[in-house]
Formats: C-alpha cells, sequence, structure tokens
C-alpha cells in the first residue's frame, strides 16, 4: 500500500515514546506519594532516593517533552495542510494557540477541536476524529486544574499536605496520558489520511514510503 | 543466493536515545556523592510549648547534612538563607553522632535549668514532683537536641514559680540562648549567627546570649562577641543581652519591667 510521507511522522513516534516514559515516570512518583501518605517512615527508608531521582529525571524530561510537543504540532499542522487543503489553521497560529498564556485555555482546546472536526468529517478517521473531540474537555480542565494545584502547592510557605501531594499527582499523570492518547490517535488518523490521499500513480510512488517504514497504526 | 537485509535503524530510537541522555545526565552529576552541612535559620518557641507557664521563648535553628547537588538545591528551596558548608562522606554519621551526644545534653541541660530554678524558689520542691517534671520537659522537648534551651527553660521555670510574666503581657518578646550549668552560669552554644537571623525574624526586642567573653576558651570568637558583633553588622532591630549567669537574665528582666 501506498502512502504520503508525513512530516509529523518520526516526531510522532518520538513524542510517543517520550510521553510513555513521562507517564510511567509520574506513574512511579504518584506510587511513592502514596507510600509517604501511609507511612513516612518507609517512605525515607525505602523510598526518597530513587523517587529523588525520578522526580529530577521526569523534570528535566517534562520541559523536553515540552519543546517536542511545540515542534510536532507544528508539523502535525504541516501535515493537516497538506492532506487537507481546506484545512485552515496554519502550523504558527497552532504554535501561538499553544504558547500564548492564558490565550492558550482557548488556543489548546480550539487546535484540537479543528484537527478533530477535519477527521470526524472522514469516514475512514471519523472514529479518530470523535475521540480526539472528546478528549478536549477532560485535557484542558485536567491542564488549568494541575497547573493551579501545582502552583498552589510550591507558593505554600509550609510542606504541602499529604492529599495535595496526591491531587497533584493523579493529575499530573493524567495530563500526561491525555496527550499520549492524543498523539496516539492523531497520528493513526494521519497515517489513515495519508494512506488514503496517496495515489498509486508511478510518478508519485517514488515519493512515498514502503509499509515497513509507514504509519505504526 | 546472497540476500541484502535493510538493518536501518529508525530515526525516532536514535532521537529518543539522544534526547534522554540529557536527564540521565543532569541525574549522574545531581547525584554524585557532594557531601555538606547547612544550618538555616528556625523558629523560636515559647517555653509553654514545653508546658511551662512562662512567656519567654527558646530559639532553634535546622541544621543538617546533604548528600549531593540535588540535596542541597531542595534544601535551598525550603531555607533560602541555608549556609552550606563543604563536609566528607562521614558527615551523616557525624550528625547522628551529634544528635545523641546533643540528646543527652539537652537532658542535662534541663536537669540543671529545674535545679537552679529550685534554688531560687523560696519553696522546696517535692523530690517526686521534681523528676515527674524532668520527665515531662524531657518528653516535651524530644524533637529538638542540644543544650541551648537550657538559659530559657530557667527563666520560664522561675517565672512560672514566682507567677511572673517578663513579657509584660506579650508587650516583650523575649527569647534567648545558652546552656544552664549546675552553678547558675549561661554555657556558650554554636550557629549564633541563624540564632540572631532567626529571633530577628520573629520580631524579638531582647535576645540573651551568654556572656562568655571572659570565659570562651575555644578557637574563634566567643558569643558575645559574636553576637554584638552581628548585630551590628546585620543591623538588627533586636537587643542583644549577654548574661553570665541566670541571676543576671532575672535582673534584667525585673528591671524591664519596673
Amino acid at each position: 500500500m501506498l502512502m504520503k510521507k508525513l512530516y509529523s511522522e518520526v516526531l510522532s513516534n518520538v513524542f510517543k515514546f517520550l510521553l510513555a516514559i513521562l507517564v510511567s515516570l509520574s506513574t512511579l512518583n504518584l506510587l511513592g506519594t502514596i507510600v509517604y501518605s501511609v507511612s513516612e517512615n518507609a517512605y525515607i527508608d525505602y523510598v526518597y532516593d530513587l523517587n529523588a531521582i525520578i522526580s529530577l529525571f521526569a523534570t528535566i524530561l517534562y520541559y523536553i517533552v515540552l519543546v517536542v510537543y511545540l515542534v510536532w504540532i507544528y508539523r502535525v499542522h504541516m501535515d493537516m495542510q497538506s492532506l487537507f487543503p481546506f484545512f485552515s489553521r496554519s502550523p504558527g497560529m497552532a504554535l501561538a494557540c499553544n504558547m500564548i498564556p492564558f490565550f492558550n485555555i482557548y488556543g489548546i482546546p480550539s487546535v484540537f477541536i479543528r484537527i478533530g472536526r477535519q477527521f470526524d468529517g472522514t469516514p475512514s478517521t471519523s472514529r479518530q476524529g470523535k475521540f480526539i473531540i472528546g478528549m478536549v474537555a477532560p485535557l484542558i480542565l485536567l491542564y488549568i486544574s494541575t497547573t493551579a494545584v501545582n502552583r498552589f502547592a510550591t507558593g505554600l510557605d509550609t510542606e504541602p499536605s499529604t492529599t495535595l501531594l496526591l491531587v497533584s499527582g493523579v493529575l499530573t499523570t493524567a495530563l500526561y496520558a491525555s496527550y499520549l492518547t492524543l498523539c496516539v490517535q492523531i497520528s493513526k488518523a494521519l497515517a489513515r489520511s495519508a494512506r488514503q490521499t496517496a495515489s498509486p500513480a508511478p510518478d508519485l510512488a517514488d515519493t512515498a514510503s514502503p509499509p515497513s517504514t509507514g504509519s505504526p497504526a | 543466493m546472497p540476500t541484502t537485509r535493510n538493518r536501518r535503524i529508525r530515526p525516532e530510537f536514535v532521537i529518543v536515545s539522544l534526547l534522554l541522555l540529557i536527564p540521565l545526565g543532569a541525574v549522574i552529576y545531581c547525584f554524585q556523592p557532594r557531601y555538606a552541612t547547612f544550618s538555616a535559620p528556625g523558629e523560636i518557641l515559647s517555653v509553654r510549648e514545653l508546658g511551662v507557664n512562662g512567656s519567654v521563648h527558646f530559639c532553634y535553628v535546622r541544621e543538617g547534612v546533604v548528600r549531593n547537588l540535588y540535596e542541597r538545591w531542595s534544601v535551598r528551596q525550603a531555607f533560602p538563607e541555608a549556609v552550606f558548608a563543604p563536609a566528607d562522606a562521614s558527615a551523616p554519621d557525624d550528625l547522628k553522632w551529634m544528635e545523641e551526644e546533643g540528646a543527652e545534653l539537652r537532658d542535662d541541660t534541663i536537669l540543671h535549668a529545674l535545679s537552679v530554678a529550685e534554688e531560687m524558689d523560696e519553696e522546696t520542691w517535692e523530690e517526686e514532683e521534681k523528676a515527674n517534671r524532668l520527665e515531662q520537659l524531657i518528653e516535651k522537648s524530644g524533637e529538638y537536641y542540644g543544650d541551648s534551651l537550657g538559659l530559657m527553660l530557667a527563666i520560664g521555670l522561675f517565672e512560672e514559680s514566682g507567677n511572673e510574666d517578663f513579657s509584660d503581657g506579650g508587650f516583650y518578646i523575649i527569647s534567648g540562648t545558652g546552656t544552664m550549668e549546675a552553678d547558675h552560669t549561661v554555657g556558650s552554644v554554636g550557629a549564633i549567627r541563624d540564632k540572631l537571623l532567626t529571633a530577628e525574624r520573629h520580631g524579638v526586642d531582647y535576645f540573651f546570649v551568654p556572656g562568655d567573653r571572659d570565659r570562651f576558651f575555644y578557637e574563634g570568637t566567643g558569643n558575645e562577641e559574636e553576637a554584638l558583633h552581628l548585630a551590628e553588622e546585620l543591623g538588627l532591630r533586636l537587643e542583644v543581652v549577654p548574661v553570665d549567669t541566670l541571676e543576671e537574665a532575672i535582673n534584667f528582666l525585673q528591671r524591664l519591667n519596673e
């Protein structure tokens, strides 16, 4: 089967790998917090050192993922414009929607809703489209609540309570997992759309990739 | 028949591996053993926290050991004024030993404070009552180590037995540091800088320090000299009051309330 080469293909896989690692680390951190909430002594004796390493690793990885995400969303929009000529959002505007503070509360859902609607309108990617649109509300709620809880926790003069740490851990893990799910669905839908748009004509076949290097879907 | 096998490494694996080297490198760098001791301003606590019906406060500072750059960063986040000094791998054991030693010294100073307060009281205390009080004070001060609370505890016990209130109904905030010796003298202590900063931050008006100018036989400057020098250097609002004995401290407080 022939497939149009996607700008975001490699980066989608990179983003998925990194996000999967981040979700795993965040889950481990959450487990550490649960141990802390049950027994502070057990946490200090058995978990503290490992949790500190995981925390530092995850914090740095988070910033790397943030940069990869911005490049990925840019490339996804390049693909969207290339696959759907009437797709109106430019890659630059998509970046602005994600990066401008406060505006991104509208911008992030708007980016994913447009992508979702575009896929929803195509029969082969309708399932992914509906899923992406359905994920938008939980994503933005998680984004706002995670930011609020984490800012509140770091702004405290005293040590944050165990409940606050647990809530923060659950929200953070859920937010990363939501982004991972969205990335998987978007890259799947893009790959399907690319397969559909690809022409079997010999002159285009030279620019197409063989199935072995195609979509991970 | 020769076969050609495509063993191309997927670029995403290369990119992910390279990107993961960044946090991995940072973790290795930050968790390499680099021991340091630290001390930071702490809190002032009323002697009432120890079950003594007095108005004065004792002062404690935060001390500890960090094993690597990550712990150092965490401590700095929690206590921005922490001062670090390089140490070797024996620092955690040294701290543990210091805590154990400090607990014994604390118990000694509590015993001296009780005895001295009893000697200054007109009434004689029952042995059993005194033993119970000692046990109660040791139990309530369990989370602190070191003997620097002795002087303030003795002042608090003196207030309690004489039904006095040196703070004039909370008008003055009185704190201090120094051990209480059996002969009523106030012994030298450590971490004067952090204690003064703690007291200043908590709005203390009068801060007692051991008047050890003539009897500090160790290396460096004595508590009295150091405290007076720091108060001037840091432009502290509080008044440093060097006292040689408990009686000197009581006399100062009684004059204050006249």
